[in-house]
């Protein structure tokens, strides 16, 4: 069995007066494996961040199923929810979500801290994140004293203290400068190869570049996915971007 | 341009950032509201005292006290006010407006809201203070004395010194806008606070004060001096008070979070840090929370306990029910003229029994006694008389033969020859084996510390002079007299007292006749006739003012705390919601995140009444050694007073949590 399985999901928004339905999720299957990293791309109003959501329990789904590493999300109970994102998930989010009362280092030990960890246990761990992504030396600086980067890197090393079995990344590039896009990527590459599952959501073809897989998807549904097998971040890249033009010619035949 | 554009653009402003504006517009009118009440009590106070100096002094020192707050909690609400505009005066800067034009557009901003709210505050002042006094005449049946009239010296200095501060608000607004650079500006509201720097000083400063405070309140002796030494005291701890919170509790946050053991931890790793961050703001708030607190508690336990203590309060001063006395028609120089004034003395006691008889009551416990008074100093173990009038040095002097004290206090001093017998309720003037009147020496047979009980009170220094005969009070008056002329209060008296029974409205009758009748009776030589029931009518009708006063008080201050509370409640609201809002992000339940708040605000709201309740503790002393001055010794029922009315402000004090805490919850959103 697949380590995360999405099975038949679907998301219906109903407005507020319940005339409108508007469908977000169609019918998304995929499966992805221990270690995979995954990218899912889409254009603005695709569906994509709904998918994540409905991925990080954050949303739950109409219909359908989620499965993750044998354990099937709708069969937790609300109270629990919290408890199995924290244990179970970690999240990077475009605008980096950390506390500005914290340093770098206090942010990325929060999860520890909050699930009850003592400091002697974390403060091995959290050198050791450190250490992946390279902010060993701006751990005791405060929110307000880094670059956007340095931030998006801290909060990445949030997700991956807890050691969870899921990444979720949602647009982890979207608010940084290239350069900056490029040392995150190569955080989550080394993080990745160091054996992590990181399913991300972009609408880069640069980030989508670097996954293991990318997943198309349109109008609530997968309609494509691209392997790299053997191709190098450049030929990815080229072939990504060939699938963005036809998807865009699609369109413009369509209309 | 125009003046006209500023204005109209001040306007606009204020009326599109209403969330910001209006909630500073309540607290200033509020503030200006309850400095005004204040005010002109205090300055009406005269009319309810009567010469009660001490009362007069506590009023005008709150009124200080009240104007130190308000000054601190508008200058700090400005802050917050002028952290959320910073970005709009930024876009100002770049569309086009120099740094002169916004000064002009925020001094009209100022002088509206300003205006505004000293207007508000006044007009709610003087209709609350008004409905107040017409609902407490009508609920207790009070008379009060005081009038309440509207004083324009009142208005005058209250609007005065509100447009100082606002003044002084608009100067530090602008030096603010000065200081930033456009770009700086616009970032200001979303920059985050700089992690607050542990002032060691200061916080060192604020420790050193309050303990002088306390200091101060413990180790007072002298309720004369107790009165001044307690503005000094309370000054020190209103101060220290400021500086603990403000540096101290950053200081304390900052030992917390060393100690890793502690810090990490799930509910300490969120408080200790956020409070960190927020105490900078909330110092100054908490701090007047706190003061407000004491200053509520310690004005309704007095007040209640010397509306309740009246009674004992007259009995110190008039312990008998009724109390003639009788002097000569000159000095008193030998025997002969001892025994007139024995015999006016009978006469008077006579005319008693008389009206008495009529009036159906019986007297008993007569105590009738001759006495030589006289008050004098005290100092470098000799007696003397100046002008200087210290009331360290006071000694009040009573000269009886030995018989009529025994008589009176029930005691046994064996009477010798020759000899007297000294006691005292302070041990500073039993100096010396023998008693030193200028240059004549008295031998002495015995000299003796007591307690009293009866003749006065304990706290000005009574000496009395025990004497074998009437011949022995004459050579006394003499020597007394012999150190300078005129001596206060001296000579010679034949007391006629005793107490009433029947029933009170027959004895509050006797006591309303008494000096009457000894008219008719056409008795000779009354110099003054005490009666307690009149007294007692007397006193409750002032400590009617008194009561209403400390009540009136109490509740503005228990408005304004009330007050600081909700702003804080909301103001932070805001700023948590996205904090909260993030950890729900990174896997924290709701329930967890309730319980986290809950235990944040409990800390918050406990730390003042903490404080305040440690203020009160060190501040009994001392208060209670002025109540003693003011004759209340009944310290019972003063320290029920003062443990019930913290009880009761505890209780109100959570309510008030509890219903803001709510606005808090909706703000953060969980639930």
């Amino acid at each position: 069995m697949a380590f995360l399985e999405v099975k038949n999901v679907k998301k219906v928004y109903t407005t507020r007066f319940g005339t409108n339905k508007v469908e977000a999720l169609k019918n998304v299957n995929f499966t992805a494996e221990k270690g995979e990293y995954l990218a899912i791309m889409g254009e603005s109003g695709s569906g994509k961040t709904t998918l994540l959501n409905v991925l990080a329990s954050i949303d739950k789904a109409s219909s359908g199923k989620i499965i993750l590493n044998g354990k099937e999300m709708d069969t937790i109970k609300d109270k629990e929810l919290a408890q199995f994102r924290r244990e179970h998930l970690g999240f990077v989010f475009q605008d980096f979500n950390l506390l500005d009362s914290f340093t770098l280092g206090e942010n990325i030990c929060l999860p520890l801290v909050l699930a009850g960890k003592k400091y002697p246990q974390i403060e091995p761990q959290l050198q050791e994140v450190a250490r992946k992504v390279n902010i060993t030396e701006l751990l005791g600086k405060y929110p307000y004293e880094v670059s956007g980067g340095q931030k998006q890197r801290a909060a990445v090393c949030r997700a991956i203290i807890t050691r969870p079995e899921l990444i979720l990344a949602d647009e982890p590039t979207g608010a940084l400068d290239s350069r900056s896009s490029n040392e995150l990527l190569d955080a989550f590459e080394n993080i990745h190869q160091s054996g992590q599952t990181i399913v991300m959501v972009t609408h880069s073809t640069a980030a989508a570049a670097r996954a293991g897989r990318v997943l198309f998807i349109k109008d609530g549904e997968i309609y494509h996915q691209i392997y790299r097998g053997d191709m190098t971040n450049d030929m990815m890249y080229k072939k990504i971007s060939d699938t963005l033009t036809l998807l865009l010619e699609q369109n413009g035949r369509e209309i | 341009m125009k003046n006209g554009l500023y204005r109209k653009l001040a306007w606009n402003n204020i009326r599109k950032n209403q969330s910001t504006f209006l909630p500073f517009g309540i607290v200033a009118s509020c503030v200006v509201a309850v400095f005004y009440m204040i005010f002109s009590i205090s300055a009406q106070s005269d009319a309810v005292y009567q010469g009660q100096q001490s009362m007069e002094m506590i009023l005008k020192f709150g009124t200080i006290v009240v104007g130190i707050v308000a000054a601190v909690i508008l200058l700090y609400t400005n802050r917050f006010v002028m952290k959320q505009r910073t970005k709009e005066f930024g876009l100002y800067n770049i569309l086009g407006l120099e740094k002169k034009h916004i000064a002009k557009v925020i001094f009209w901003e100022t002088a509206i809201v300003g205006l505004g709210s000293i207007l508000i505050g006044l007009l709610a002042g003087m209709l609350f203070s008004k409905l107040l006094f017409l609902i407490f005449i009508n609920m207790l049946g009070l008379k009060s004395k005081i009038p309440f009239r509207i004083s324009y010296q009142v208005l005058a200095v209250s609007i005065g010194i509100f447009a100082l501060i606002f003044a002084i608000n608009m100067f530090f607004n602008d030096l603010r806008i000065a200081r930033l650079k456009p770009v700086e500006m616009l970032r200001e509201s979303a920059a985050g606070e700089k992690e607050p720097k542990a002032k060691w000083v200061i916080a060192l400063l604020g420790v050193v004060m309050v303990a002088a405070g306390y200091y101060i309140s413990v180790t007072t002796e002298n309720p004369m001096k107790a009165l001044n030494l307690f503005f000094v005291a309370v000054l020190l701890v209103i101060l220290g008070t400021y500086c603990l919170f403000m540096a101290g509790s950053i200081a304390f946050l900052k030992l917390l979070k060393k100690n890793k053991k502690f810090y990490y931890h799930k509910t300490h790793f969120v408080n200790v840090s956020g409070m960190l961050f927020r105490m900078k703001q909330n110092a100054m708030g908490l701090a007047s929370i706190c003061i407000l607190s004491t200053i509520v508690i310690v004005t309704l336990s007095t007040t209640i306990s010397l509306f309740v203590g009246i009674d004992d309060e007259r009995r110190v001063r008039y312990p008998k029910d009724v109390d003639i006395r009788v002097v000569a028609d000159e000095k008193v120089k030998d025997e002969k003229m001892v025994q007139q004034l024995e015999q006016r003395g009978e006469r008077a006691r006579e005319a008693a029994l008389r009206l008495a008889a009529k009036q159906k009551v019986k007297i008993k416990a007569e105590e009738v006694y001759t006495v030589y008074e006289a008050s004098l100093f005290w100092k470098n173990n000799r007696f003397y008389m100046d002008q200087s009038y210290d009331l360290d040095t006071l000694v009040n002097v009573s000269v009886m033969t030995v018989r009529d004290y025994n008589a009176v206090t029930k005691t046994k001093y064996k009477a010798t020859k020759g000899k007297y017998i000294v006691l005292t309720n302070k041990d500073t003037i039993l100096y010396g084996d023998d008693l030193q009147i200028g240059e004549q020496t008295f031998a002495c047979k015995q000299k003796g510390l007591i307690y009293l009980k009866r003749f006065a009170d304990n706290y000005s220094q009574q000496l009395f002079i025990l004497v074998p005969d009437t011949k022995d009070m004459l050579t006394l008056q003499h020597a007394f007299e012999g150190l300078a002329k005129p001596l206060m209060y001296s000579g010679m008296k034949r007391k006629v007292t005793f107490d009433l029974s029947g029933s009170k409205k027959a004895k509050t009758v006797y006591g309303s006749k008494i000096g009457d009748w000894m008219e008719t009776e056409k008795v000779e030589g009354i110099s003054l006739i005490e009666d307690y029931y009149t007294t007692l009518q007397t006193a409750l009708n002032l400590y009617a003012s008194v009561f209403f006063i400390g009540i009136f008080i109490g509740i503005i201050f228990l408005g304004a705390t009330v007050l600081i509370i909700y702003y804080k409640q909301v103001s932070e609201g805001y700023e948590d919601r996205k904090n909260f809002r993030i950890m729900a992000k990174i896997g924290l339940s709701n329930q967890e995140i309730n319980q986290m708040i809950r235990s944040q605000i409990r800390l918050v709201f406990l730390l003042p009444l903490l404080v305040a309740g440690m203020h009160i503790c060190f501040a009994y002393p001392i208060i209670r050694k002025i109540m003693a001055m003011m004759n209340l010794t009944n310290e019972k029922l003063f320290v029920m007073a003062t443990v019930g009315t913290c009880f009761v402000f505890a209780g109100v004090y959570l309510i008030v949590y509890k219903l803001t805490s709510r606005v808090y919850y909706r703000l953060v959103g969980t639930r």
